[in-house]
């Protein structure tokens, strides 16, 4: 009985936590990405144009945790098949949150472009038992000024 | 080249299903599946027992040695009383034919536990501390005839079998789930459903002994002793403990109390004493 009511326990102040934290991140997404479209992102490697000016790595990096009730619910997924919908929130969040934290990166460094973005993700846990898992997205690019 | 900076419609990454739906789903379809699994292997034990011959009981015996290994090393240590005890269980035995092959062999543990259960492949153990708390013969009788109705049933390689379909059941969700989830909620279910026998072999087995009793001794007097000094017992804390398994593998004491008592139509029939060699030193 004592284990239930644990694992009821986690799983609401899962679901409570991590709805109320995702909304508000998702708010915050959208804002950011509004106020930085003027950095422009490219998977080109190389300019259109012969570029001399300055260049700079530019990268932003973040680290999510997933909640109680997203881990029972994958879980159960595990068994039935289809789409995880409980970590595609969760993966979105991460790519959006570390493209933005690059774009910011270039615009501390006074860069408008950057070129080559490449996405990395790692999962931290690495599905290690009776851990709670997280995941790492790394977003980095050559960062370029369109006024060199 | 000209570039153009579109933005990008919302939500095209992400199910539109709202995640507690999503959830619900889920839970339910996976619950009914597994009902459904342990209710038609439930089905089918219930259908395959009877006709497995009581060799076969023997054979699964022999694969959970370890655990009876230990059970028996605690008993026989006393010969007198474990043969006492296989004597009266021969002698109401006799009252009923035996299906072939069932070989009744009981055990006396030298515990305080009070409980008795019989087994696979015929065996009956019967701690000390029953022994303790009962003073007549015909209490006795009534303990021992209970568990041989539970082998004439099959009722031991009955619960067995559930429990291994419903543990393999277990076994599947919590290894193909990376969670413990499904672990934790199933084996509290699975703890509480499978260790005891079901009401109705309960009812099935003291039917059987109340027939028995009454071969023998030509009446049922005496046959709710054990359960007049469980009602006593469970009063102090000492008691109570002694008395945990039993209260585990027997919820519903007070309606069979009651059912038994019912049946009892010669109430002051002269009783058999318990021989004083019975009752532990340790008193």
């Amino acid at each position: 009985m004592f284990e239930v009511i644990t694992l009821l326990t986690l799983t609401v102040i899962g679901y409570i936590f991590g709805s109320l934290n995702e909304r508000r991140h998702f708010r915050s997404i959208l804002e950011r990405e509004e106020t930085l479209r003027g950095v422009s992102t490219f998977t080109t490697r190389i300019p259109p144009q012969p570029y001399s000016g300055a260049s700079h790595l530019a990268t932003g990096n973040v680290v999510i945790s997933i909640d109680y009730f997203k881990k029972i619910s994958a879980g159960l997924r595990s068994l039935v098949g289809g789409r995880v919908n409980a970590y595609e929130s969760l993966v979105e969040r991460a790519r959006r949150e570390a493209v933005l934290r690059m774009k910011a990166d270039a615009q501390r460094q006074g860069l408008d472009m950057i070129f080559n973005v490449k996405l990395e993700t790692a999962s931290i846990t690495k599905g290690a038992k009776g851990q709670i898992g997280a995941v790492e997205v790394l977003a980095y690019g050559t960062g370029l000024s369109r006024t060199p | 080249m000209r570039y153009h900076n579109p933005k990008i419609p919302e939500g095209i990454n992400i199910s539109s299903t709202h995640p507690l739906a999503d959830f619900a789903w889920m839970l339910t379809g996976i619950a009914l599946g597994l009902l459904a699994l342990v209710v038609s292997a439930h089905l089918l034990a219930a259908w395959l027992v009877p006709q497995l011959p009581f060799q076969f009981e023997q054979k699964i015996l022999r694969t959970v040695e370890p655990v009876w290994e230990i059970q028996t090393k605690l008993a026989s240590a006393d010969e007198k009383k474990a043969d006492y005890l296989q004597k009266l269980a021969n002698r109401l035995a006799q009252q009923d034919t035996l299906p072939e092959g069932l070989v009744v062999k009981v055990h006396y543990i030298n515990t305080p536990k009070i409980n008795a259960f019989a087994t696979l492949g015929g065996n009956i153990l019967i701690h000390q501390g029953l022994l303790d708390n009962l003073h007549t013969e015909n209490g006795l009788a009534m303990v021992i005839a209970h568990e041989l109705g539970h082998l004439v049933h099959r009722d031991p390689l009955l619960a067995t079998g559930r429990a291994t379909v419903s543990l393999a059941a277990i076994a599947l969700i919590s290894g193909f789930s990376e969670t413990r989830v499904a672990e934790n909620l199933f084996s509290l279910s699975a703890q509480s459903l499978l260790l005891s026998f079901s009401r109705q072999q309960e009812r099935r087995a003291d039917q059987y002994a109340l027939n028995l009793l009454n071969g023998y001794y030509g009446h049922t007097a005496g046959a709710t002793e054990f359960f007049e000094s469980v009602e006593t017992l469970a009063d102090n804390t000492r008691g109570y403990n002694q008395l945990l398994e039993f209260f585990d593998t027997h919820p519903n004491r007070g309606a069979r109390m009651d059912t038994i008592a019912a049946t009892i139509s010669d109430p002051t029939a002269p009783l058999v004493p318990l021989p004083d060699f019975l009752s532990s030193t340790r008193r």
